[in-house]
């Protein structure tokens, strides 16, 4: 029998009547982590066929890429952010680490503190400004980090 | 996920070539840089001013896709109040030491530019236990 009270909460708190599945979690491997790294690097599955893809369309320039990724983690991605710098903040604390000349853009966001980043995306801009399906995926990656929808798995 | 595999696979043969090196010298000067711009609280625009070099050339030095002459890097860090030099890094190799628990061990020993030296236990000598991954800095001269 309904009580004021739990009629009170049913206005409030929507009952449960199913859990959610349909929220992706999305597993992370890890690209570069252990001690030479100060700043570990974990990638999705996702990003990482499209940092792949980008790899074997350019050649020299995709090389250069992920040695300067490379660089970063050992060094530490704080040291190359900057609002001029290759790590910039897009919005919603998700970075991206990009290349000035293919302008191509790894998205992705820190966790514990600076000390880990999780690649999620991936692409290539085209022009000055990001289009709005790159604004999209951007967004999307946001939303993966506030839902937590992610999972390390050590390969 | 193969595709880990083989972004690692190009990023190896990347470290075989000539312009490997030259990169790992365009991107310590990029974190120089970077630094000092953070600590000046300068941004890339007021640098290129103070240098008279282009705004894009020193984004271009940012990401660490331009090559400069000493000469620039000097007016660069001139620019910054920063004094910088070229060091060479040393190959690690093996030598036996004691741990600080007084245990003989293999240590993979990497000497660093300022006399501080990093040791890894490689191996337990007489055992057949895996390496563990510890490090001891221990400081010399």
């Amino acid at each position: 029998m309904a009580t004021s009270a739990s009629h009170n909460l049913r206005s409030f708190a929507p009952p449960l009547t199913a859990i959610n599945s349909k929220v992706k979690i999305h597993r992370v491997e890890p690209l570069f982590v252990g001690d030479d790294y100060r700043t570990d690097v974990w990638i999705s599955e996702h990003a990482s066929e499209v940092l792949n893809k980008f790899l074997g369309k350019t050649k020299a320039k995709g090389k250069e890429f992920i040695a300067k990724v490379e660089h970063y983690a050992k060094s530490g991605f704080e040291n190359f952010e900057h609002s001029c710098g290759p790590i910039r903040h897009e919005w919603n604390r998700v970075f991206r680490i990009g290349q000035r000349s293919s302008l191509f853009r790894l998205i992705g966001f820190y966790v514990s503190g600076k000390s880990e980043f999780m690649c999620m995306d991936g692409f290539t801009k085209r022009g000055k400004k990001l289009s709005g399906p790159q604004r999209e995926r951007i967004a999307q990656v946001a939303k993966i980090k506030s839902q937590k929808s992610w999972v390390r798995q050590p390969s | 996920m193969s595709h880990v595999r083989d972004i690692l696979k190009v990023l190896d043969e990347y470290h075989q070539t000539p312009e490997s090196r030259g990169m790992k010298l365009r991107l310590n000067l990029a974190e120089i840089i970077l630094r000092h711009l953070k600590q000046n609280n300068w941004t890339q625009k007021e640098l290129a001013r103070k240098t008279s070099f282009q705004d894009s050339f020193i984004s271009r030095l940012l990401h660490s896709d331009a090559n400069c002459t000493f000469e620039t890097a000097g007016r660069l860090l001139f620019a910054l109040g920063v004094e910088a030099k070229l060091e060479e890094i040393s190959e690690p190799h093996l030598v036996s030491g004691i741990d600080s628990s007084g245990d003989k061990q293999t240590l993979l020993r990497q000497d660093l530019a300022d006399g501080a030296e990093i040791f890894k236990i490689q191996a337990l000598e007489g055992t057949n236990q895996a390496s563990a991954q510890t490090k001891i800095l221990v400081r010399t001269g």
